[in-house]
């Protein structure tokens, strides 16, 4: 009598729930991984970017760029309400082979 | 009929509210993780603009003290004065600009607590670059300037001269002092500005 009910209350519905429910789990287990691989290469980038600032930064101070006029003795012009005016300068551009990035800086030639 | 309801509350989904349990606490994790890269990224790229714009305001705050600073403008009389306007083909210098707007009382200096005209709206100037100007990543330079009185007079004491470098979305801003030497010269005043503080 007991066997019987029992059989009576699982009447397959229960093998459903667990199908879809794996399915789902499936799928947002997946969804988890791809979250997870796309987060790490973030990182690695992020990684990477830093490396790469604090290789430019430091070869900029230690001279080891290679160094361009973009101006040379330029007068830069600034205006505002009160009128305006220009000041005298010549802007540079410094680069490392294989790093990332451009420093732009005001500098004097020697002897100017 | 009363077995169909028996059987309907036995089953009341409890697999699938672990499910979405899990789920949930996976999606958090996920969201988290991806959060925290995020921010790692664009933190990293800020690094970069950060020292650019510190760079480049730096070297222009030298530019500027030179633009001052210059013996090119060391006049020992008016007449030199005027003949050195008249050679600037550009326009008017930084140099000429200051001393011809102190000078003829057109340019208001800084004192707080003294009225409206000497507040800091109307004795602060703010300078934009011309566009033309503007290279790579560079967004833009300002410059900001102000001037105060020696306390026994209305004679300029010190020019504050604030610049700032914008690249991307970083900036830093260079704060230089001069003080003013004026020399008096038979009709004439000589100004020398000279480079006092940086910070």
């Amino acid at each position: 009598m007991l066997k019987r009910s029992s059989k009576l209350k699982n009447k397959g519905t229960t093998m459903i729930t667990v199908v879809i429910s794996f399915a789902l789990l499936l799928l947002f287990v997946t969804s988890y991984f791809r979250v997870q691989k796309l987060s790490t290469e973030m990182m690695m980038d992020s990684r990477d970017m830093l490396v790469n600032n604090r290789q430019l930064i430091k070869a900029f101070y230690l001279g080891e760029t290679s160094n361009r006029t973009v101006a040379d003795h330029v007068a830069i012009n600034f205006s505002g309400a009160e009128g305006s005016f220009y000041i005298e300068g010549t802007l540079k551009m410094a680069e490392m082979e294989g790093l990332r990035g451009t420093i732009y800086y005001f500098e004097e030639e020697p002897g100017d | 009929m009363k077995k169909k309801l028996h059987i309907g509350r036995d089953n009341t989904g409890a697999t699938t509210i672990v499910v979405v349990c899990v789920m949930a606490i996976i999606m958090a994790l996920s969201l988290g993780l991806f959060l925290t890269a995020s921010v790692l990224l664009s933190t990293s790229g800020r690094t970069l603009a950060s020292e650019q714009s510190r760079i480049l305001a730096v070297s222009f705050s030298e530019e500027v003290e030179r633009m001052l600073t210059d013996e090119r403008y060391s006049f020992e009389s008016r007449s030199g004065e005027e003949a050195g306007r008249a050679e600037n083909i550009n326009g008017q210098s930084l140099w000429y600009y200051v001393k011809q707007n102190i000078s003829e009382g057109t340019w208001a200096y800084l004192e707080e607590g003294q009225g409206s005209i000497h507040s800091r709206e109307n004795a602060v100037r703010s300078f934009q670059i011309e566009q033309s100007g503007v290279v790579g990543e560079v967004v833009g330079i300002d410059l900001s300037m102000y001037w105060t009185r020696q306390e026994d007079g209305d004679r300029p004491e010190k020019l504050v001269v604030k610049t700032t470098a914008t690249i991307k979305d970083q900036s830093c801003t260079i704060i230089d002092v001069y003080d003013l030497e004026i020399t008096s010269l038979a009709d004439y005043e000589k100004w020398s500005w000279k480079h006092v503080e940086k910070k």
